[in-house]
């Protein structure tokens, strides 16, 4: 099979690679890169698991061919942690208020968090509701995923004062 | 209330009256969690299973070769094959004039070859289906 160059940038590093046409993303990014914080859920976009950012918007890496994301710039759950890998402000706020169960939605979850918090640091109940509304935690716990986001909310409102 | 449990039992109680924090936390945030899906080991096989289209039909003929030839399909199993090993399948499928076929049709397993890189094991797992859908197409005779 015909293999296709792309570059792109993930979690601010440029890659090149030859891949071939039919490799998903998430693949690529879980196989070719060893980015295994992006999870493989329902694998046709329902669940959420496999959020990334791409150029900042929350996008299903499952549902995107690998080739598709030649010259974007993608953000996984990895590309959050701060510089010497301990969590970042929404990972930390995630952590503190345990966010999760079984943690396999919540990179998902942080994903769709970050985007919602990258130009609004002060969401309304309903704004989180809806901005998480695309994850699934097959845990149900939703509730702590909810304080873990207005956690991390006031603390980025405290950090800008 | 632990500085009076510890005084009044004479040690040093960690976790009677302690907040105590998850600790397993870290690794999800940061995407390090390790889950089943991660674990890769030498050798692992994928399994694809492909249903018949039709919830009612009788498979005439399955032509396997298409998918065998696929690089990185190992091993292409028709649901007969599984059947000798494998009974359960037929549970409840035992109706007048309905073959047990349809719901297991055919099975492709493939291994990840040393020399290929990470990523391909689920792609190369692909290949079976797309390979055995034009054959089921053609074997398979909806009633």
């Amino acid at each position: 099979m015909r293999k296709h160059q792309i570059e792109l940038q993930i979690n601010g590093k440029a890659i090149a690679r030859e891949i071939e046409p039919r490799l998903s993303l998430t693949d690529f990014l879980r196989g070719e890169q060893g980015l295994s914080g992006t999870h493989i859920g329902c694998e046709h976009g329902v669940c959420g698991a496999c959020s990334i950012l791409l150029d900042g918007v929350p996008i299903r890496s499952c549902l995107m061919l690998a080739v598709q994301a030649d010259g974007h710039a993608l953000t996984t759950v990895e590309g959050l942690t701060q510089d010497d890998g301990s969590p970042g402000l929404l990972q930390a706020a995630f952590q503190d208020a345990h966010g999760m169960q079984c943690g396999y939605c919540t990179p998902g979850m942080i994903i769709s968090a970050q985007a919602l918090l990258a130009d609004n640091d002060d969401p309304s109940l309903e704004q989180i509701k809806d901005a998480i509304g695309g994850n699934i935690c097959r845990c149900t716990g939703y509730v702590q995923v909810i304080e873990s986001i207005q956690l991390a909310a006031s603390r980025m409102r405290e950090a800008h004062l | 209330m632990n500085t009076v449990m510890n005084e009044h039992l004479g040690k040093n109680l960690h976790y009677v009256a302690h907040k105590r924090r998850v600790r397993e936390d870290k690794r999800f945030v940061t995407g390090k969690g390790k889950y089943v899906q991660d674990v890769n080991l030498p050798f692992t096989k994928h399994a694809a299973v492909l249903p018949s289209p039709y919830p009612r039909a009788r498979i005439l003929s399955i032509d396997t070769a298409a998918a065998e030839a696929l690089d990185g399909v190992q091993m292409v199993l028709t649901g007969e094959q599984m059947a000798v090993d494998c009974n359960p399948i037929r549970l409840g499928l035992k109706l007048p004039e309905i073959n047990w076929y349809p719901l297991a049709v055919g099975m492709a397993l493939q291994i990840r070859s040393k020399a290929q890189a990470g990523g391909r094991l689920r792609d190369t797992f692909l290949n079976p289906i797309t390979g055995l859908m034009p054959a089921v197409k053609k074997g398979i005779r909806p009633w």
